[in-house]
């Protein structure tokens, strides 16, 4: 390896003259289609760019009002409160993640017992969530949460439980002190932990076979027990394979577009809204390109915020480097 | 890295191929009967579903043995997406040649200038064929604006093997739906989209502007009584009443409801589905808090054109408009969309479905076609929603709408200064 540290950027580009030729087609197609529509929200997000100057693209430049706006929950659409949003953001992304690591690493567990019949056959069966597209599941739910004819509320009805639960529509809580998660939330959250913990399963698989059996043979000599040999030899060592898919899992679920706008839609009256639906509900049917950009700049920063802190804690990418 | 080279030579293949694919098409041609035309492509963009999507197939099959030369390419978008679609597509300078969508959207389009006046195109003549007051409402300004293929309002749609005798009144069809329900089979499935119901906040009293365009939902308490009367309705557990069109038009096609409330387009449909002698259409029951009629929107759906589209697909896309809207056609659609026709020269005697929607019409209101409309929708709907959920009293709902659309209508205008 060459030191190029000490040479100018025209003297590197100059020796590696061919290499930059060859990454120039992608570099200017990802310039095209990558770069210049971030650097335009960037711009679009200080101006009142909306629908009415689509056309002669001179929107007058606002300054941070956007971004006032949205802290300050005075953007013109129905039901907008960006603290409320993100509250529900956070607690629905931890929520989630925790279901679905810990369901996954019990059925990952599960499924390595040696001599278990049938593995592969559940192996497979468990997979399937994750193999279905998932807006597709996302409709299925939908109907299955339906108050008259959906599955959840007659299957409630044959256990002789409460049923004729307005799950999507119904604003209330129904765990009194967790106000703040309504119905929906609980909706939206079922079908969002069928989906995801496929992939947990399948990563603690690969990480819990990777375990030498000697370990534990040696723990059991040792007279660890079940919940010993657990907690200090499989939990250490498929921490480093679990960390990164833990990571991965929090900015999906962050993000879960699909699951939020197709299961409850952000409703009832917005309460189950996370910040993405928000931005696109800021475009469609709000038409506040400008404060979208602004949104969408805001949810960035949090994202960004959120990468480094769990970087930081887990220095899960360090390792992957 | 290959791959990606390849795909860029590709794409800039692709590119220099559309740059001449603008000026290929001057055939050498052979002398034909009309030598001068030459073949265009039109775009419709349109929300039409089942029957009505397919009289559409068959016009646009039959336009073309007419004029070899014309393309006709439709699109069909959810209703619900299609005004934002084509306000942003046209905003920025492009979008179909023609739209096909109600009045109400006239306003805020002839504002913006995403729409093109068709007054060049069309002489008294030709308009006198069709209804003054559907040409009424899609002149704005004293330009046309748009050409209205049919009128349409809400009115009660039965299962005629379910209900005996219509109701007469809001009661009446209250304790008739309680009757009605069994297991799986509701009395009535009421859609609560402000759409649907604005009939009844009419009937209580409500009026949406005052002369200056300005916005008075919270004035009297009309708007109050009929929240109230939609709380009742949905808290009656053998009645549906939910803001989900699709859920209630699938449960009246299966036969599982026996009254809904639905326009004329959905009417066809449901003939398929039912048959013909199930299908009845009437009046809604008069509101019983106030004893007043039953006061729907009514609107035109209209063909609207693109002004982004240069002059030559204007007059293509005229031609078609023109052939839509004639006789032909809108029998067409009267006899299989049950579309209500604007053409005068339609023949729709006896057809007892149309008859309700008229009988219906007669007590309607026509639809306000200002830019201003397009700031009630969505606040009226949130009272509705929150009043239904019980987060709030129909007093602080009606309020909080009259506050948004005061917010909404003081943003539009401050914008277009």
């Amino acid at each position: 390896m060459v030191d190029y540290s000490d040479i100018g950027l025209w003297e590197k580009i100059r020796r590696n003259k061919l290499a930059y030729k060859y990454i120039l087609p992608a570099a200017l197609v990802m310039a095209i289609v990558t770069a210049y529509p971030i650097v335009y929200e960037v711009w679009m997000a200080f101006t009142n760019f909306s629908i009415v100057n689509l056309k002669n693209p001179h929107p007058a430049f606002v300054g941070l009002r956007n971004f006032i706006m949205i802290l300050k929950n005075q953007v013109p659409l129905e039901n907008f409160n960006f603290w409320r949003t993100l509250g529900f953001n956070v607690i629905w992304t931890v929520v989630n993640v925790f279901f679905h690591v810990t369901i996954g690493i019990s059925l990952a567990m599960a499924l390595n017992t040696p001599k278990f019949a049938l593995k592969k056959l559940y192996r497979a069966l468990l997979i399937i969530p994750w193999a279905v597209p998932s807006y597709i599941s996302a409709l299925i739910w939908r109907n299955m949460f339906d108050t008259q004819f959906g599955a959840v509320n007659l299957l409630l009805a044959k256990l002789g439980l409460p049923h004729n639960i307005a799950w999507l529509t119904n604003p209330n809580a129904p765990i009194k002190f967790l106000s703040i998660l309504p119905y929906a939330f609980y909706a939206d959250l079922i079908t969002n932990v069928w989906l995801g913990f496929p992939f947990m399963m399948v990563v603690a698989t690969g990480a819990l076979q990777s375990i030498p059996k000697e370990l534990y043979e040696a723990a059991r000599i040792d007279g660890a027990s079940e919940a010993g040999q657990f907690f200090h030899i499989t939990l250490p060592l498929i921490r480093f394979a679990m960390m990164p898919a833990i990571m991965l899992g929090v900015i999906w679920t962050f993000n879960q577009f699909n699951i939020i706008y197709l299961v409850s839609g952000g409703g009832p009256l917005g309460e189950t809204e996370i910040l993405v639906t928000q931005a696109y509900k800021l475009v469609n049917p709000g038409g506040l390109f400008g404060i979208a950009s602004a949104f969408g700049l805001v949810v960035f920063l949090i994202l960004l915020g959120i990468t480094l802190f769990t970087n930081r804690i887990t220095k899960a990418t360090e390792s992957a480097l | 890295m290959k791959r990606i080279k390849i795909l860029s030579v590709l794409l800039a293949v692709m590119l220099v191929a559309l740059v001449f694919a603008g000026c290929a098409p001057k055939q050498a041609s052979k002398p034909q009967q009309e030598p001068k035309e030459k073949p265009i492509t039109i775009t419709i963009w349109h929300a039409w579903s089942g029957a009505e999507l397919d009289t559409l197939n068959d016009a646009i099959s039959k336009y073309k043995k007419l004029h070899p030369n014309v393309t006709i390419n439709q699109l069909q978008v959810p209703f619900d997406q299609l005004k934002n679609k084509f306000q942003t597509a046209a905003a920025s300078g492009g979008g179909p040649d023609i739209l096909v969508g109600p009045a109400d959207w006239i306003g805020d389009f002839t504002k913006a200038n995403l729409i093109a006046p068709m007054d060049s195109y069309v002489d008294s003549d030709f308009l006198s064929h069709y209804v003054k007051g559907a040409i009424n409402q899609v002149t704005y300004d004293g330009k046309l604006m748009a050409m209205p293929e049919s009128t349409e309002c809400v009115a009660l749609i039965y299962n005629k093997s379910l209900v005996k005798s219509v109701p007469k009144t809001t009661d009446d069809m209250i304790k008739l739906a309680d009757s009605l329900h069994k297991g799986d089979t509701y009395g009535l499935v009421y859609n609560t989209g402000f759409y649907f119901t604005a009939g009844y906040f009419f009937a209580a009293g409500m009026k949406l502007f005052d002369a200056n365009h300005n916005a008075i939902v919270a004035q009297g308490n009309g708007g109050v009584i009929a929240l109230e009367f939609l709380k009742k309705l949905a808290s009656d557990k053998n009645i549906i009443a939910a803001n989900d069109y699709g859920k209630a038009d699938s449960m009246f096609k299966e036969g599982k409801a026996a009254m809904i409330i639905n326009g004329p387009w959905a009417v066809g449909d449901y003939v398929k589905a039912l048959g013909a002698d199930k299908v009845g259409v009437a009046p809604m029951p008069i509101f019983s808090p106030t004893g007043k009629p039953f006061a729907p929107f009514v609107n035109t759906k209209d063909f609207m054109l693109n002004a982004n589209s240069d002059d030559a697909h204007k007059k293509a896309a005229m031609d078609f408009i023109k052939f839509m809207t004639s006789k032909e056609i809108e029998q067409e659609f009267f006899e299989k969309a049950k579309h209500i026709p604007s053409n005068l020269d339609v023949n729709t005697s006896s057809d007892p479905i149309v008859d309700g929607f008229i009988k219906q019409m007669k007590t309607g209101v026509p639809m306000p076609i200002i830019p201003e409309m397009g700031a009630v929708w969505n606040p009226m709907q949130n009272a509705i929603d929150s009043v239904l959920a019980g987060k709030a009293t129909p007093q602080d709902a009606i309020k909080a709408a009259q506050e948004a659309i005061n917010k909404k209508i003081s943003a539009m205008r401050n914008n277009a200064k």
